[in-house]
Parts: C-alpha cells; structure tokens; sequence
C-alpha cells in the first residue's frame, strides 16, 4: 500500500471515531444549544464499560462455537459500552442540566464543565488512574477441549489466568502464557498450570487471543461509522421521535405547545448522542490499546473542535468536521520534518483558531449569530 | 423570594459540606496509606519513600516499594542495627508532586534520608528538593545523567543513561549486526531524550546511521501516523527510549508491520504492564535493564524465591532495585552509626563493594553505581536473560 494511502486510512479511521463523539456534541448543541463538555467523559465511561466487559464479564465462556463466539463477545460489548454510555448521559443531563434549563446558557455550560471533571474523577475513584491494556478478543477453551487444537499456530498467545497477591496485600489477576503467537500449541504446557485458582475456584480452561488484524480494524472502523450514520441519518429524518427531535431544534417552544413532550425529546437526543460516544470509546481502546479515566478529554475536546469545524448543530457537519480534523492530524505530521511530529495535537487546535477566524459557522453550518 | 433562596442557601451548604468530607476523607487516605505509626524511637531511621503507585509508571513504584519493604522487614529482624520505618508517599508519576512530596517528608513527616523516584523527571525534582534541604536521597532507578549532578546529598544505586545508550547502541550494531536505526523519541521526557543522545552518539562511532527520528507526548494516543512513517524509512532496527505506558500500546498498534525488525528499547519497558499493554505483539523486542528474574546467579535465584513467596509472583528489576536500595541505606546507617545527614551522607557516597541482587554497587566520585547491565529479550509471554554486559 502507498504511503500516502495508508496515512489517509490512519486519519479516516482516527477522523471516524471523532465523527462518533462529535454527532453527540452537535446533537445536544442542535436542541439545547449547550455545548456538553461532559461528552467526552460519556465516551470514557463507555471505553471503561468495553474493557470490563471483554476483560472480565465472562463473555468468551459463552457456549459458542469459534468464530461465531468472537462476534458475539464483541457485539455485546459494544452494546454494553453504548448503552452505559447512553443511561449515564440521560442521568448526567436529568440531574445537572434539566434544573437548569431556564437558566442562562453560561450557568449550564460551566455545569457542563463541572460534570466532566467530576466524571474524571470519579473515574479515578472507580478504576484508578492507571492505565490499562485494552483486551483482545478472545477465545476460551475448556481444558478437556485442548488436545483437540495440537500442532495449531495462533495469531496471539494462549494463555491461563488465576489470582496472586500483589506487593500492597491485595490480590490481582496475572496470566500465564502457554504458547507464543506463531508458535505450535502443546496442550502439555496447560498441565503445570490446572491447579492455579481464581475467584475461588479451580480453573477449567484456558484463552487464546485473536486479535484483529490492524487494516481490518481501520476498515472495521469507517465501516461503522457509515452504518452509524446510516442509521442516524434515518432516525432523525423517517420517525415520528426523529420529527419531534427536529421540532424541539427548531423552536421548542412551539414544539411544547404542538405538544411535544421536549423533556422526554431532550433525554432521547442525549441517550442516542452518548450511545454513539460509548460505541466510539470501545472501538478507540480496541484500536489504540488502553483505558485510563482522562482518556475523554483530549478526544472530546477534538471532537468538540470537528463538531465547530462541520457547523455545529449540523449532522452531517459533525462527520466531514471529524474526518477533515483525523485527516489532517495523521497527514500533515506525516509530511513534516520529524522534529515536529510531537506537535501533532496543535493541528487540531490550529484548526479550530482558522474556522473561528475565517468561517465561525463551520462548513456546513448556517450562522445564527451568538455562540457560546 | 426568601421561600426561593432558602432551599439553594441549603443546597449550597450541602454541597460545600460534601466537598469538605470528601478533602477530609482524602486526607484520611493519605495518612493511612502511610506506615508511619506516631513517634520513632532514637535507634530507628525514618526513610520517607517517594514512587508513583498510580498512573502511567505505577508498576515501578508498586515493584520497588514491595522490594523495599522485603528488605525492611529482613533488617529489622537484625539485632544490635539501626532499624528502618518507611513512609511511603504516592507521587502519581508527577514530577512536580514529587518535589512536593518530599518537601513534605523531610519538613514535616521529619524523614532522616529519602528513596525515590524512580523515574528521571521525577526524581530531578525530588533530588533538588533534598539537595536543598540536606537530607541524602538515594533514587533506586532513575537514570539520568543529570540527576546526581544536583549535589552531594544525592546518589545512586542504578547505572546512568550515557552507560545504557551506549551498550543499547553496541547490542544494536555488534550483537545484532543491524546499521540503519529509527530512533522514537519522547521529547518531554529528559530519560528519553538523554538515552537517544547516548545512543545516537555510539551508534555513528560504530558505523550505524539514524534513518528516522520520530518524537511523541507521553500519553498520546494515535500511533498510527508515526507507525506508517517509521515503516516508511525501512530502518534494520528501531530504537524506542520510552516508558511501557507508552511502548505498551505504540508496539499494539504496529501489529505485525515490525514483526522482522527488532525494537531496542531501555529499563523503562521494564514491567509486567508492557505485557498488558502491548498484548499480542510478534516481532523481536530487546531491551536493557538491572537485573534478569531468570538469571542463574544463586544471590538472584534466592531473592526471587524469597520474593515470590512473600508476594505470589516474580519480581521485576523495580523490585530488586528497591531491595537494594533499602540495604544500601542500611549499610551507610550502619557505618555511620547515627542518622545524623551529614554522617549518613559520607557514609552512602562511601559505599563500596555492597553485594546487591542487581551486582555489586559501589558509587563512584559523582555518587552513580558502577555496575554492568543486564539484556533481555521480550515476547508476549514475558522478559527472558539474553546477555550479561559489564562495565
């Protein structure tokens, strides 16, 4: 593949999962004209939701056939990570946001502020503020089922895992690798390790890591977001919620007094904005390979910048906003001279400064004079 | 109107009431993550313990702080010594938290010596703080060249970057017969920065060239641009002076486009989290650290044993280094006689031939460790003995 055809794919594939975030900050702009700074952390809740999920929920035990189990350990993940996403959103907003909605838009936006970073804390109270690894899908194999894959090579490790007590008296999950990527299994290597325990009980089986293949995730990846939006697209423009969301936009009084319950309007655009941000906080730790609780920031702030650069307020402004800005961050670094790669986060502050200047309404979007 | 502002009045104070509990509780913590239980008695040193056991180098803190309190533990089971009582502080990885914390120490926890950082930035900060405040600060890990030139009060027990950059750059063009090399840098980290310049300076003594060099921010995100231009430059070799947290998920997202390429890499990869984070990764991965847990030396197989049955799992370099640290300072209190800093001072720079789990150290006029360096070699399922490098 060409150089400048692989950079473009970096950037389409890191521009779709800001497009993810992004409808979420035009959507909520769109009908409330807050800019809800909390969104990134939506897309870390949901990031954090996927991890635990995969990592821990016991999804790969399910009894399915391989690669059928793969599919459906990642379906339910995503679905996980969307809806957690999504509820904590319509609660953030029934909480902090509704109480105010009669007061002025500075009031909710510093609101909006507050929520983040409490998000962000609270996500250090919760997960801790140590990175983590994000897993690969994975496959489990019951111990009697062993002798059956002998002489196979795999694409990641096999590996057991059980509990160890740590140096600060607590104890954690190790893993315990039985075969190397490329390698030829030998369901010998399981025997030392069947007496090791975890949760309290004996071990039965072991896991075989089959991670995606890094091009296939980029495709993966732009192949989403256009279903996404598909999806979206048809929601907003084909139901009778997608109508009431549109009246609500355009002026809610009115739509109030059509009758149009805009408080539930209002929960509905915050649920499906925040369950496309935790669908892109799952697809961001499976491409870039870790969860942390500040992980929403950077991310959300980019996304915030797309949503400006697209015409906020503006559905298909908050996709081109977010394709242009992944493009430009991976291309322009990759056509400057090394010294300068390390600045690659200015690009899309940069950005932000020239759309203010020169087209404040962005480029699919209609000026309507004030913007917070 | 007074109907209307009473509830906020309340809300207000509810809200500044839970704030406070919530600093309160804070505070709570802290006190009681440490191991200081009020007064000391006058045979006993206090050591304050400056790590990160949170963020993006947690594994280095937790690591040594375990090593230490192994070798605590073991000396004051000694009769007739000057017992050691930590107290452990978390400074998240944060170079200015550091400084701060052991501000703290010595002012009002009344610390006679400090261990820590164990990561260069951190550590430059903290050793300032002691320098000034004349209290000795061993680092167990950190690297830098710089860190020691902060004063007589600071010392360490490790080997420095101009050492390790070299010997990294050797494995590259003898040992490994490589001459092209990519260099990734973190240019806000002055570990990073100073091991690339060692490196890059013998690697052109040596004939090798440096075909790319791509810099990051810790913490980024997106690999994938730098990854896709890295590939581009077609090096033999890539060299990544980083930390795991870094490395982990830079080597994830490469995938297999390096499977045949080496990547070289120093202690900061060293830690049970590069595997986490890295995940499957299949190419080839040096790197050079302290101490090898699978090293045949009966003083390393002893230790380990030890350690795995105190904690349930292998130690990594941080551990052993922690150790050492521990009995290095134990060794000056004892030579010194008292915990008097400047006595305890001369004593620590005065160390000699100190049989540690990671060589034997013995500090030189600028108060660095003289010791060899030990080469492992990285797969997904974990870090096994490739070679020993002497001084």
């Amino acid at each position: 593949m060409s150089y400048l055809l692989e950079q473009l794919l970096n950037g389409l594939s890191l521009g779709c999962i800001y497009a993810f975030v992004a409808l979420g900050y035009t959507m909520v702009y769109g009908i409330i004209k807050l800019i809800n700074f909390a969104h990134g952390e939506f897309f870390m809740v949901g990031s954090f939701t996927g991890f635990f999920v995969l990592a821990f929920a016991g999804v790969e035990r399910l009894p399915l056939p391989y690669p059928l189990s793969l599919v459906v350990s990642f379906s339910l993940a995503l679905l996980a990570s969307a809806l957690a996403s999504a509820l904590l959103a319509v609660i953030t907003e029934r909480l902090a946001y509704r109480p105010l909605q009669h007061a002025s838009r500075i009031a909710v936006l510093l609101t909006a502020l507050g929520v983040s970073l409490l998000l962000q804390n609270l996500g250090i109270q919760v997960f801790s503020a140590e990175q983590k690894g994000y897993p690969e899908l994975r496959q489990y194999v019951a111990f009697e089922d062993a002798p059956a894959l002998q002489g196979q090579t795999f694409d990641g490790p096999a590996y057991v895992v059980f509990e160890v007590e740590s140096a600060l008296g607590d104890t954690r999950q190790e893993q315990a690798f039985i075969a190397q990527p490329g390698t030829p299994f030998d369901p010998q290597a399981l025997q030392e390790h069947k007496h090791r325990r975890l949760h309290g009980a004996p071990i039965d089986g072991f896991y075989i890591e089959r991670p995606i293949d890094v091009l296939w995730k980029k495709l993966l990846i732009i192949a989403a977001l256009v279903i996404a939006f598909a999806a979206l697209w048809l929601l907003v423009h084909r139901t009778q919620l997608g109508r009431a969301m549109r009246a609500v936009s355009y002026n809610p009084e009115a739509a109030r007094l059509m009758g149009i319950a805009s408080g539930r309007v209002i929960s509905a655009t915050f649920f499906i904005g925040a369950f496309l941000a935790g669908i892109g906080g799952l697809v961001w730790g499976m491409r870039y390979g870790k969860v942390e609780p500040f992980m929403g920031f950077l991310p959300g702030l980019k996304a915030f910048i797309a949503a400006v650069l697209g015409g906020i307020g503006s559905l298909p402004g908050a996709v081109v906003g977010g394709l242009i800005l992944g493009v430009l961050e991976v291309l322009i670094p990759a056509y400057l001279p090394s010294e300068y790669t390390g600045y690659k986060d200015g690009v899309a502050f940069i950005v932000l400064i020239l759309i203010l200047l020169f087209k404040p309404s962005g480029l699919l979007g209609r000026w309507e004079g004030e913007k917070v | 109107m007074s109907a209307l502002r009473t509830p906020r009045l309340i809300t207000t104070t509810l809200t500044l009431l839970a704030a406070l509990a919530f600093a309160l509780a804070g505070c709570k913590t802290e006190g009681a993550s440490g191991d200081n239980t009020g007064g000391t008695p006058a045979n006993t040193a206090r050591v304050g313990v400056v790590l990160p056991l949170s963020g993006n180098t947690a594994t280095y803190g937790e690591e040594a702080l375990g090593g230490m309190r192994m070798a605590v533990e073991e000396i004051n089971a000694k009769d007739g010594v000057i017992k050691l009582e930590l107290v452990p502080k978390d400074d998240k990885g944060d170079s200015t938290e550091t400084g701060k914390l052991v501000s703290q120490l010595i002012k009002v926890d009344q610390v006679h010596a400090v261990i820590g950082s164990v990561t260069s930035s951190n550590t430059l900060k903290g050793a300032k703080v002691a320098q000034e405040n004349g209290i000795p600060l061993i680092t167990p890990a950190a690297t830098n060249a710089e860190i020691t030139q902060k004063g007589d009060f600071v010392s360490r027990i490790c080997f420095i970057d101009p050492f390790q950059g070299s010997v990294l750059a050797k494995l590259v063009t003898d040992d490994l017969q490589k001459k092209k090399v990519a260099i990734i840098v973190d240019k806000a980290s002055d570990y990073s920065v100073g091991l690339a310049d060692a490196f890059k300076k013998t690697l052109t003594a040596s004939g090798g060239t440096v075909v790319a060099e791509e810099s990051f921010t810790a913490g980024e995100a997106d690999f994938s641009g730098l990854i896709t231009k890295i590939t581009e430059a077609a090096p033999e070799a890539i060299f990544i002076p980083a930390y795991y947290g870094d490395v982990g998920p830079m080597l994830k997202q490469a995938g297999d486009r390096w499977k045949e390429i080496p990547v070289v890499a120093g202690d900061g990869i060293d830690s049970p989290d590069l595997f986490k984070l890295m995940g499957p990764y299949p190419g080839p991965i040096y790197m050079s650290t302290h101490f090898a847990s699978d090293d045949t030396d009966p003083r390393v197989k002893d230790f380990v044993d030890r350690y795995k049955g105190r904690f349930g799992k292998t130690p990594g370099a941080m551990a052993a280094l922690g150790y050492d640290a521990a009995y290095a300072l134990h060794d000056a209190l004892q030579r010194a006689g008292s915990t008097d800093p400047k006595k305890l001072r001369d004593a620590i720079n005065t160390l000699k031939e100190l049989p540690g789990i990671t060589g034997n150290i013995t500090l030189d006029e600028q108060r660095n460790a003289q010791k060899g360096a030990v080469i492992m070699s990285i797969t997904p399922a974990g870090a096994t003995f490739h070679k020993r490098i002497a001084i």
